[in-house]
């Protein structure tokens, strides 16, 4: 393989700070969103340190439960089932289709190129790292 | 409101961030790389049957940067990001680099040895690509909604929408950054397969 040029090196260089850049926002904006929930949660509690135990605070949550609160949560946890339940389904789907699609495809076309994604579909582990 | 009540009160509100939280950074995020995946292998089905018709070689060098340059941002699609067109724009003003724009003259030269209908439908199928990726952008950003929603208003009132429609031919005059943005992930898919190849990996 050919050296790089100097002008290629460093466009390279380039688009790896732009690519550090980018990850570092992907990274930060939804931690810094996790820290900001837990830091108001703590700032809530904060307040009853002393007065009440964990069993007054855990008996308190469970009694003021209400039935549409309860049917919520029912809810909202039934959505993220479904959810991944469909996921998994279209994984499966996809892992025993894909290969096939393949095969017809390098029949017609020999030097076909992959996006080498996993069987599943998904981001391969050392491409999220990058 | 008793202080039990308002303890019970916080951690319902606590239960609901957290279950926001999953919803937007985890389950939206995933859904939508998915959903542009698919779009993107849309795409590659549209330009391989295209060429399985005979319409093209397989071998055309325009046929093979295509398919590459989709290969690469479905494989990527995790990084195509609206922050990190932003970095793309930044760099392209700031920076005068000749391997930039020499990702888009390749394109231009492979075009140049097709017949018309050749050349028409791989850019057709380009624009779709680069339209599939702007799209994406554009709707994960909601800093980018709000002011595309702004933008579309505008547009209307003053009839930017016509000239805008005009120039979707060549999406790289509106959007500067976004040929930066697809020879990023093909870069970073060659560097990877150079990679491969050197340690005699299959692939």
């Amino acid at each position: 393989m050919a050296k790089p040029s100097k002008e290629e090196l460093r466009y390279r260089l380039h688009c790896r700070i732009v690519d550090m850049v980018g990850s570092a926002i992907q990274v930060l904006v939804p931690w810094g969103s996790a820290v900001a929930i837990a830091y108001f949660v703590y700032l809530s509690l904060r307040s009853l340190v002393g007065h009440y135990t964990f069993a007054d605070i855990g008996l308190s949550f469970l009694g003021d439960f209400k039935i549409s609160e309860g049917l919520a949560y029912i809810f909202g946890t039934g959505g993220v089932v479904y959810g991944v339940k469909q996921k998994k389904l279209r994984e499966r789907n996809i892992e025993r289709t894909a290969g096939r699609i393949k095969d017809y495809e390098t029949a017609i076309d020999p030097n076909r190129t992959s996006s080498r994604l996993t069987p599943q579909g998904r981001t391969r582990p050392e491409d999220k790292k990058r | 409101m008793t202080s039990t009540e308002n303890v019970s009160g916080v951690l319902h509100i606590a239960l609901g961030l957290v279950a926001l939280w999953l919803l937007f950074f985890k389950f939206t995020r995933e859904y939508r790389e998915d959903a542009l995946r698919d779009r993107l292998f849309g795409v590659r089905d549209k330009l391989f049957d295209f060429a399985a018709s005979g319409k093209i070689a397989f071998d055309e060098p325009a046929y093979g940067r295509l398919r590459s340059t989709i290969n690469s941002s479905i494989r990527f699609a995790h990084r195509i990001t609206f922050s990190r067109l932003v970095f793309g724009i930044v760099y392209r003003i700031t920076t005068r680099n000749e391997c930039a724009a020499a990702f888009v003259r390749q394109w231009r030269v492979a075009l140049d040895r097709l017949a018309p209908e050749q050349r028409a439908e791989m850019e057709r199928l380009n624009t779709e690509l680069a339209v599939t990726l702007v799209r994406h952008i554009l709707t994960g950003s909601p800093l980018m909604m709000i002011f595309f929603a702004l933008f579309a208003v505008w547009a209307f009132l003053t009839g930017t929408v016509r000239r805008i429609a005009e120039a979707f031919s060549d999406l790289s005059v509106l959007m500067p950054g976004l040929d930066l943005l697809e020879a990023q992930v093909v870069q970073s898919d060659q560097l990877e397969r150079n990679r491969l190849d050197e340690e005699h990996v299959p692939a």
